[in-house]
C-alpha cells in the first residue's frame, strides 16, 4: 500500500498576506498507512485569519504526531469522528472566546481527510471543497454557505447563486458562532482515485472540466506530477484574477 | 599665575572634560536603545511571508512503535498562538 500526498498555497495577486493554512502527513504506523490531509481558510481583520488558521492546523497536526498512533492500537472509526467534532467545536469555542476578549472576529474553515489503511473520514466546516476525482469529478463536502442552502431550499436558482452579492458568507465556519455542526462523512478510499482539498481561492475561476482534466488519475499519479500540476493552476488562477489565497492539497492511495 | 591658580583650572578643564564624556555616553546610549526600538517595531509591523513549518518528530514512545512520518507538511503564516 502506498499513499501519496503533496499541497501548494499562495497569497495570490491581491492580499498582502496568505490567511490560508495547509498540512500534509502521511506515516507508516507499524501497522499500516495513515494520512491526515486538512486546509483550512482563514478569515477575519488585523490579519487575525491566518492565526485561526494556523490554530486549527496546529491542533491537527500535533494529534497527528502525539495522538493517533496510540488511538491505532485500538482503532474505531465512530469513535474518531466524535473526536473530530469535539476537537472542532473546542477549538471554535476557543476562538469565539479569544474574539469577545480581543474585541476581534476571526474564523476559518475546516476541510479535511484522514486516511487510516483503506478507508478514510472525511470531515469538513465551511466552504472549502473536497474533490474525489476519479473517472469523473466528484464534490465530496456541501458548501456551508448562504446561497447553497437557499438553493437547497428551493429560494434561489444555482444561476442565481452564482452572482448573488452573498455567495461568500458563510453559516458556518470554526471561530464565529457559539456552537458548529461539522459534516462528517465515513467511507472507503478508492483506490488510484484522486482525493483533492482546495479553499474556494483555487477553484472559484476554474471550471470542473479544468479540474477533472488537470488533476484526474491519468494525469496526475505521482507526486511530483501531483505538486507540477497543482503549481500551473495556481498560476492560472492567478492570471484570472483571483483576488483570493490560493490553497490546495492532494491525497491518492495505491493498494 | 600661581601654581595653586593654575591647579584649579587645569581640576576644572577635567571635570569639564569628565562630564562632557558622561552627557554625551548617556545620549549615545539612549540612541542606540531608540534606534532598536524602532527596528522591532518595524518587524512587528511588517508581516512573515515565509511559510513556518512545525518541527518533523513524533514522540519517542511513537516511534518506538514504529510510527514513522513519511510525508510531513505543514503550512501555517503566522506563529502567534490564541
Amino acid at each position: 500500500m502506498k499513499y501519496i500526498a503533496t499541497c501548494d498555497t499562495d497569497a495570490g495577486i491581491s492580499k498582502y498576506n496568505n490567511q490560508d493554512s495547509v498540512c500534509v502527513k502521511t506515516a507508516d504506523t507499524g501497522n499500516g498507512k495513515a494520512a491526515l490531509v486538512l486546509v483550512c481558510d482563514g478569515m477575519g481583520g488585523l490579519s487575525r485569519g491566518e492565526l485561526a488558521s494556523a490554530e486549527v492546523i496546529r491542533s491537527f497536526a500535533e494529534w497527528f504526531d502525539s495522538e493517533l498512533p496510540f488511538e491505532l492500537l485500538d482503532w474505531d472509526w465512530e469513535t474518531a469522528a466524535r473526536n473530530v467534532i469535539s476537537r472542532l467545536r473546542r477549538l471554535n469555542a476557543m476562538m469565539v472566546d479569544y474574539g469577545l476578549r480581543e474585541h476581534m472576529q476571526l474564523g476559518t474553515t475546516a476541510t479535511g481527510i484522514i486516511a487510516v489503511n483503506t478507508k478514510l473520514m472525511t470531515f469538513h466546516v465551511g466552504d472549502t471543497r473536497i474533490y474525489k476525482i476519479s473517472d469523473r469529478l466528484s464534490q465530496l463536502t456541501d458548501d456551508h454557505t448562504f446561497v447553497n442552502r437557499e438553493v437547497k431550499n428551493g429560494r434561489m436558482t444555482p444561476e442565481e447563486a452564482k452572482i448573488d452579492p452573498r455567495r461568500n458568507a458563510l453559516v458556518q465556519c470554526v471561530g464565529v458562532t457559539a456552537d458548529i455542526f461539522p459534516e462528517v462523512k465515513l467511507g472507503d478510499i478508492e483506490n488510484g482515485a484522486n482525493y483533492m482539498i482546495c479553499s474556494d481561492g483555487f477553484r472559484h475561476v476554474l471550471t470542473e472540466k479544468e479540474l477533472y482534466e488537470g488533476l484526474s488519475p491519468e494525469a496526475v499519479s505521482s507526486k511530483t506530477d501531483m505538486q507540477k500540476k497543482l503549481r500551473e493552476l495556481i498560476e492560472t488562477v492567478k492570471t484570472r484574477e483571483e483576488n483570493d489565497n490560493i490553497t490546495a492539497a492532494m491525497f491518492r492511495a495505491e493498494f | 599665575m600661581s601654581t595653586g591658580e593654575i591647579l584649579v583650572i587645569a581640576a576644572a578643564v577635567a571635570l569639564f572634560i569628565i562630564i562632557n564624556i558622561i552627557m554625551w555616553s548617556i545620549i549615545f546610549a539612549k540612541e542606540r536603545k531608540n534606534a532598536l526600538k524602532t527596528t522591532e517595531s518595524e518587524t512587528e509591523i511588517v508581516p512573515e511571508r515565509k511559510d513556518i513549518k512545525l518541527p518533523d518528530t513524533v514522540p519517542a514512545s511513537a516511534a518506538e512503535m514504529g510510527f514513522k512520518l513519511l510525508e510531513n507538511t505543514v503550512i501555517v503564516h503566522t506563529d502567534d498562538r490564541i
